[in-house]
């Protein structure tokens, strides 16, 4: 299949995102060491390892805000150096942030107009949402005045205007109560029954489990394992487990 | 390039915001109405009364480098923390992770700060060219055509704080530019003095004649500022070395924010 996709150019067709041998060192410290992995269309795709491993920063440099020291990120076949890679993707950064100063509703009308999206098409994607993250009504006050959860609502929201092909979640459940973790689950299932990419940097092992396709093991900058749920997670297991064994070097 | 001008509207609205800028417009609108009485007042000197105009003119000009000297150190006020405050506070990485290139950030947020403090200076040069023509209906045409000349000042001062900023604290790059620019009046200054017919009879050698090379390059903010003044009084101006200071200053701009483009282009987020 693979020599089938090579020789009629069909990875763009394929990949929404690639990594090729990506490195990235601060002085002597490998931060991420060589990591190599493709997600293709409409795969949900799960960054697994502790603190510390180098997952923040491969979805800092598939975003563009952190260049890799060698190698190369793409999506969709466009370096993340040029904009336009950045085109269809949303991105939520860990614990978001949002300029106090602003109200949630203006914040997400900059994100609308910095894609494109403006006037009445932008008022109706905010409001749409705003309600699919339930953050319709809070979105008038400042954002200096909202909590953990809300910025992060308001962050989802604003990573989902435009309906990205691909979605990059930094911990998203970081700062939400477990409604919000519940509503994060659907939202994250709509999409991926709409057929949307999503790559997800999570500690959450049990949400992963339930909504992710494949997972890759980071541990020390370097890719330990990736693979398919059902292929990695034996009967009797659960990715926990996985995970445990992943990271203390057994083999299995 | 509608997304530079869309960045720079969004930095005119974020300083629009601020309680400090507000603060500022009204201390420099206070000064202005204050500079009202120099006209009114009747000046005389050894029994002879002075000319109401030559009175409007002489003020006006005390007026515009205060002004212009003012709007440098609002300008590097301004600019010392926008770029350190955006990226603690999530605004880069709201523009960055959209398709903006770090070059269409960097320079919609330097167009937006010189487009708000340009607007500021011109407004209050403004003011002061209406009052003197209100008090001795003498117009001075030069004024705001000089006032747009020391905007290039702005976009310098400007640069050079975003670009320090981004390699220091915001503080310690305010108090460098101030320093740099500083520094360049006094030799300008300096060399003015140096030029006087009195000077030149009081040192006769060739180095207070032919200034250094480096003085020749240095960011000439201080002579645009002199270069503005004798449009507005029509007097001669006089320059070191063979290029002008505008273009002297324009070259150093584009130093800068080809500088900062570099830098900020490597900066991690």
């Amino acid at each position: 299949m693979e020599l089938v996709k090579q020789f009629f150019n069909l990875n763009f067709i394929q990949n929404m995102l690639t990594l090729t041998s990506v490195t990235k060192t601060y002085g002597p410290t490998r931060a991420v060491d060589g990591v190599s992995f493709q997600v293709e269309n409409g795969e949900v795709f799960a960054l697994l390892g502790p603190n510390g491993a180098g997952k923040t920063t491969i979805v800092k440099m598939i975003m563009g805000l952190v260049w890799p020291t060698a190698g190369a990120v793409t999506i969709n076949n466009m370096p993340t150096a040029v904009p336009a890679s950045r085109a269809k993707t949303g991105y939520l950064e860990e614990q978001h942030r949002i300029p106090p100063r602003l109200t949630g509703r203006e914040y997400l009308s900059r994100s609308a107009a910095l894609i494109g999206l403006t006037g009445g098409a932008a008022e109706a994607e905010i409001d749409r949402v705003l309600t699919l993250c339930g953050m319709r009504a809070e979105s008038f006050g400042k954002a200096g005045g909202y909590s953990k959860g809300m910025r992060q609502r308001i962050g989802l929201a604003a990573a989902l205007l435009g309906a990205p092909q691909l979605l990059v979640l930094d911990e998203p459940t970081s700062g939400l109560d477990p409604f919000g973790i519940r509503d994060m689950r659907q939202i994250l299932e709509t999409l991926k029954q709409a057929g949307a990419t999503i790559v997800i940097n999570s500690h959450i092992l049990s949400e992963v489990e339930k909504i992710c396709d494949t997972v890759a093991f980071i541990n020390h900058g370097r890719l330990l394992a990736k693979d398919g749920i059902s292929a990695l997670v034996g009967p009797g297991e659960t990715l926990e487990d996985v995970f445990v064994r992943a990271m203390e070097g057994k083999n299995g | 390039m509608d997304k530079v001008l869309r960045i720079a509207w969004y930095t005119v609205q974020d300083q629009l915001q601020r309680k400090s800028f507000y603060l500022l417009l009204a201390v420099s609108l206070l000064f202005v109405l204050f500079l009202r009485g120099c006209y009114d007042a009747s000046y005389t000197i050894n029994h002879q009364q002075v000319n109401s105009i030559a009175v409007a003119r002489h003020a006006s000009l005390f007026a515009f480098h205060l002004i212009a000297g003012g709007m440098l150190l609002m300008a590097v006020l301004i600019s010392m923390s926008i770029l350190p405050v955006d990226q603690n506070d999530g605004t880069m990485v709201l523009y960055l992770c959209r398709p903006i290139s770090r070059p269409q950030y960097v320079l919609g947020r330097l167009a937006g700060l010189w487009l708000l403090v340009s607007l500021f200076m011109f407004v209050l040069h403004a003011t002061i060219m209406l009052i003197a023509w209100q008090k001795t209906d003498a117009i001075l045409p030069g004024y705001l055509i000089a006032s747009l000349i020391c905007s290039l000042n702005l976009f310098f001062a400007i640069g050079l704080t975003l670009l320090c900023s981004l390699i220091m604290p915001g503080f310690v790059a305010a108090l460098a530019t101030l320093a740099i620019i500083g520094f360049g009046f006094v030799s300008d200054g300096a060399i003015r003095l140096m030029s006087t017919p009195m000077a030149q009879g009081v040192f006769q050698n060739k180095a207070a004649q032919e200034p250094a090379w480096w003085r020749l390059i240095y960011p000439k903010l201080s002579m645009v500022q002199h270069y503005g003044a004798t449009i507005i009084s029509g007097d001669e101006f006089y320059t070191i070395g063979p290029v002008h200071p505008l273009v002297n200053v324009a070259v150093c701009c584009a130093i800068v924010v080809a500088i900062l483009l570099f830098v900020f282009g490597k900066k991690e987020i």
